[in-house]
């Protein structure tokens, strides 16, 4: 296991590690905001009673107790990944990748991903479940699975329909129909 | 063969809708409905809570109905939008103003979730169809409690600094009906809101409470084995199966709220969707299919349709604002 | 054995040609249900039930019953190929299931889950026949009370889950029950963090958040870590490969985790509420805390797969104790088949079983028999979904991803949630990213609520008094199972550190030599029939000396 570690960060060495320097980690920053978020929480916790008038619990001590219990272990979390800079941010992730082969990071397909899911979720009502599914995986497909055009499009085709029909056709569970009739 | 049958059916039901829609023509309401064509969409049928609970049966059941006798003729999509005691279902149903053929069924819900959330509706905003049905609820105690009369409940209880009582959801029917019995009996109480029958159920069973009010249908069977016994009903009149529990009126309580289980379209139906689903209910309500829906679950019949329907919740929703207002729940 | 020919009686009832075929077609039904993620087995019953009405209730009960056990058998096809559970019952056999088939092991892991699954029906099936009456005196005294310290003892498990990084994984687990705070209070109906939003009103539900936590989520991460670019080849999968069925030590390593997991599934899935979860989990970090290899758990142990599908099935099973007994519904599914006796006119209640002996015994029976043709059918479609393994991981993205956004939707057509699953989706990803435990959060989102409201209610009962827990009988023994549990690995650790010194004792002072422990010693301490071995109850060194032959 330390051996995949330790080629992962000889074969990497600015990703994610040494490289970052005195910037603060991705994870700091992460972390940073999970911090702001809860502080915001935290407030709004002490904002409600946390007894009722009957003097039993009320709505606000779990939040209270919650949100300062957060505030605190996020401190904590924070100055240690500052401390260890960021010597054991990657680590984490890469005890369960051992014996995959090390393919590099790929942080602009994953964007690319989320904001392909972001659009598909917009246009999903309107243009309905089958047609904005297609768009979807036609357009992924075509980004990840170059080249296979017909191989793409029948998958892009068949998925949505297949969900379509097993969800709404068969147990009415409600999809969107959109631009093409419900049926 | 089935396109002819909707055909015919589609015939008949225009039949049925062309002079009705003749009588309604001073609604005012401005119809982009041609009288002729209604209903001519799939219908979007909104149950504003989850599966397995009173008002997805009752409005399954319906659906039923409707289906078997062919009374609508284009589909029927039925959708859980459950949430927020309802809140999500109907606001679903205030966003599609306008509509004809958005409908949704009604429950205690309907009153006291704009009550105490901010929801954008009140059922005023909603256009009423008709309601069907009350349901009433009945105050349990543990079968082994020595108690066995509202009285000697009444005794016990003041004696006591405080009893406690269980009941389904923080602001709901359950609670107002135990404030009302509190109040008509001399009685504090110590109100224990529990999100499911289930739980509630157990709590009075393991004895972590000294009462509970629970729905007829499911408690029935706790009776009949003595694990629970009935001390009084909240209903109008006693109920056939259990001819010796008396009712709130007869006991000198009145006034006592039931869940009005009735039906509503989205706000600003156009007038001759409002007269076609009247007219429907009408005949679903006339079914022995309906009338042996509401023996298996025991339910009031209670009809009235349209404004006399939003006027019985009027009444309920005005004595459930005074009650949460003297206890200082609003 | 009166019981017994119930059962059988039942068993001989339902077994027409008709039903088989319902049951068959309920099993199939089920476990296509199950597969879309969202949908569990609450959704696979309600959306079937309008089917039954049509049938007698026999025929009725039947095909619901399929339905229950197909739908969640489902929800564990996904748990373990696509990481992606359908239901928080089924967390757990992420845990392990996942790795498995990201090693190649999808067939043997799905057939494992399946004779796991099979097992525990069996044990529950027994259980519930024999002793059903027994067990409903110990289910009805389950109260708010309870029910909380039940509930606790599910979140003590969580420090088994939450993997090496003890800090991010309680980080993990907070931010759950803060993500559990959202919606109206049980307490007195106020609002909490819904930022006037009635579509938060009720909730953030568990099952958005599940599937962008997981599905989502680790499709995210795989696509940075450039799993599209892999070239994995796994064989193909059936039924006759010889990488199909689990191997001999597969079956060594489950064998005790599948009957532990069944009868504390059956336990515990007696208390409304949590049960199938809180007994999943429970089921998980005892075989993790005995087990030998701990280190091999959440990396593809086949008994952290086979412990928690057994407890989980072990669970419904116990869960029909009350609703057959008490008429009282002890989860969500169960609570919808309450509400389908009352449509066929049945009075659930304690006299069910009693009034309608055909009936409760035909559902009794037909749990069993969904259990048997669960096995049989998996069989033959386990090397369809265990395919799914070699889809290219570039192609199978996108389709997830679809799957997870469309089975989203359908389960409440709520906007709102399929944007939560999408956000969970990148919250995934970073938790995954930088070590939090995603499970910790979603097992906190759904014990959160109920420890909240169970506590709350207590206090209510109790006038604020925190001794009403060692007032009620019931919740004395809950607690001192509770502090057993806890203790049990110290004292265990203890008790085998002294037993071991007692033994070596004994054989020195036989011996007259002083001798390190040896594994010999340490191997009689297995067999209690060997002369050298000490009682474990009746432990002190001392005494040992005293009773020494010398």
């Amino acid at each position: 296991m330390s051996s995949a570690v330790a080629v992962h960060r000889t074969i990497f060495p600015g990703v994610g590690h040494a490289g970052w320097g005195r910037r603060p980690s991705a994870k700091t920053a992460f972390l940073g905001v999970v911090l702001v978020l809860f502080i915001g929480y935290t407030e709004m916790a002490f904002r409600m009673d946390w007894v009722t008038q009957a003097g039993r619990i009320g709505p606000g001590f779990f939040p209270r107790v919650v949100g300062g219990l957060i505030i605190a272990i996020t401190l904590i979390a924070l100055v240690q990944s500052m401390r260890v800079a960021s010597e054991d941010s990657g680590a984490a992730d890469l005890e369960e990748d051992v014996g995959e082969a090390d393919l590099g990071h790929h942080p602009l397909v994953m964007t690319v991903t989320v904001v392909a899911s972001g659009a598909f979720i917009l246009v999903l009502l309107s243009l309905g479940a089958i047609v904005a599914g297609a768009l979807f995986l036609f357009g992924m497909l075509w980004f990840l699975n170059r080249g296979r055009w017909v191989a793409n499009i029948v998958i892009s085709v068949a998925t949505p329909l297949a969900l379509y029909l097993i969800l709404q056709t068969g147990l009415n569970a409600g999809l969107p129909a959109g631009i093409i009739p419900a049926f | 063969m089935r396109k002819k049958m909707k055909l015919i059916v589609a015939l008949s039901v225009l039949g049925l809708v062309v002079p009705l829609a003749g009588c309604s023509e001073t609604g005012g309401n401005a119809t982009e409905e041609d009288a002729a064509s209604y209903p001519s969409e799939e219908l979007d049928w909104t149950i504003a809570f989850g599966p397995g609970g009173g008002n997805d049966i009752m409005a399954r059941t319906l659906v039923n109905i409707i289906q078997q006798y062919d009374l609508y003729p284009e589909n029927i999509r039925l959708e859980n939008r459950e949430g927020g005691g309802g809140a999500t279902g109907w606001g679903y149903l205030l966003n599609n103003s306008g509509s004809g053929y958005d409908i949704s069924t009604t429950s205690g819900s309907f009153i006291t979730t704009p009550m105490q959330a901010d929801t954008g509706w009140t059922y005023e905003d909603f256009t009423p169809v008709g309601l069907f049905s009350s349901d009433d609820a009945i105050f349990t105690l543990n079968g082994d409690n020595p108690i066995n009369t509202w009285e000697e409940w009444v005794d016990y209880a003041k004696g006591e600094k405080s009893v406690v009582v269980g009941g389904i959801g923080p602001l709901n029917v359950d609670f107002i009906l135990h404030a009302l019995l509190a109040e008509a009996g001399g009685y504090e109480i110590e109100y224990v809101p529990f999100n499911d029958e289930g739980q509630l159920n157990t709590a009075l069973l393991s004895h972590a409470l000294d009462a509970s009010v629970n729905n007829t249908g499911s408690i029935l069977g706790q009776f009949e084995a003595g694990a629970m016994k009935p001390l009084l009903y909240t209903g109008i009149s006693r109920l056939d199966v259990l001819p010796d529990v008396p009712t709130g009126e007869e006991l000198g309580i009145t006034g006592l709220p039931s869940m009005p289980r009735g039906m509503i379209l989205a706000p600003d139906a156009p007038k001759v969707a409002q007269d076609w689903w009247i007219a429907t209910m009408k005949k679903v309500v006339a079914t022995p299919e309906w009338k042996e829906y509401l023996d298996s679950n025991y339910l009031t019949e209670n009809i009235a349709w349209g404004d006399d329907f939003f006027d019985q919740v009027k009444s309920t929703s005005d004595d459930f604002e005074t009650v949460l207002s003297d206890i200082g729940a609003l | 054995m009166d019981i017994f020919n119930n059962l059988a009686q039942g068993i001989i009832t339902i077994l027409t040609v008709q039903n088989v075929l319902l049951l068959l077609a309920g099993v199939t039904l089920g476990m296509i249900i199950g597969v879309m993620p969202g949908l569990g087995p609450t959704a696979g019953i309600a959306i079937l039930l309008p089917v039954t009405f049509g049938m007698d209730p026999t025929g009725a009960i039947i095909m619901l019953a399929a339905v229950y056990y197909g739908s969640m058998y489902g929800g564990t096809i996904t748990s373990v190929l696509i990481n992606t559970p359908g239901e928080s019952a089924t967390v757990a056999s992420t845990f392990d299931g996942f790795p498995l088939a990201r090693q190649g092991r999808a067939g043997p892991a799905l057939v494992m889950a399946a004779i796991a699954s099979f097992i525990a029906g069996t044990i529950g099936v027994i259980l519930l026949s024999a002793f059903a009456p027994m067990v409903a005196s110990i289910a009805r005294t389950f109260g708010p009370p309870e029910l909380f310290l039940i509930v606790v003892v599910g979140l003590l498990t969580l420090i088994m889950i939450i993997g090496k990084n003890r800090i991010l994984g309680i980080l993990s687990a907070l931010i759950g029950f803060a993500l559990a705070t959202v919606g109206i209070d049980i307490g007195v109906g106020e609002q909490r963090y819904t930022f006037g939003s009635s579509e938060l009103i009720s909730g953030i539900d568990f099952v958005p958040v599940a599937i962008g936590l997981f599905g989502v989520g680790e499709i995210l991460y795989s696509l940075w870590r450039g799993a599209h670019k892999e070239h994995l080849d796994f064989g193909k999968i059936s039924i006759k490969g010889k990488g199909f069925w689990p191997t001999r030590s597969d079956f060594k390593e489950s064998n005790g985790a599948m009957v532990r997991g069944s009868f504390l599934g059956f336990f515990t899935g007696l208390a409304p509420g949590a049960g199938a979860t809180v007994a999943s989990l429970m089921s998980y970090s005892l075989e993790k805390s005995i087990s030998k290899k701990p280190e091999r758990f959440g990396k593809g142990a086949m008994a952290g797969l086979a412990g928690p599908e057994a407890a989980n099935n072990g669970a419904s099973a116990g869960a029909m104790v009350p609703l057959l007994t008490l008429g009282i519904p002890g989860s969500a599914a169960t609570a919808v088949l309450l509400a389908a006796f009352l449509m066929w006119g049945l009075q659930p209640g304690p006299l069910l079983m009693e009034q309608n002996p055909d009936f409760a015994w035909g559902l009794i029976a037909s749990m069993y028999l969904g259990n048997v043709a669960l096995l049989i059918i998996n069989i033959f479609m386990i090397p369809t979904f265990a395919n799914v393994a070699r889809v290219p991981f570039r192609i199978l993205a996108p389709i997830i991803i679809v799957i997870c956004v469309l089975g989203t939707f359908a389960v409440h057509s709520s906007m709102v949630e399929v944007g939560i699953m999408l956000a969970c989706g990148v919250l995934g990803f970073f938790m995954r990213r930088y070590g939090f435990s995603p499970a910790a959060l979603v097992i906190a989102l759904v014990l959160g609520p109920l420890a909240e409201e169970s506590l709350r209610q207590t206090m209510i009962i109790s006038g604020g008094n925190l001794g009403i827990f060692i007032e009620r009988s019931a919740s004395m023994w809950i607690l001192a199972v509770m502090v057993a549990l806890i203790a049990l690995p110290f004292v265990s650790r203890r008790i085998t550190r002294l037993a071991a010194m007692a033994v070596t004792e004994f054989g020195r002072r036989r011996r007259g030599t002083p001798v390190e422990p040896s594994p010999e010693a340490q191997d009689s301490l297995g067999s209690p029939g060997s002369p050298g071995s000490p009682d474990l109850l009746d432990l002190s060194g001392q005494k040992k000396d005293v009773n020494s032959p010398n």
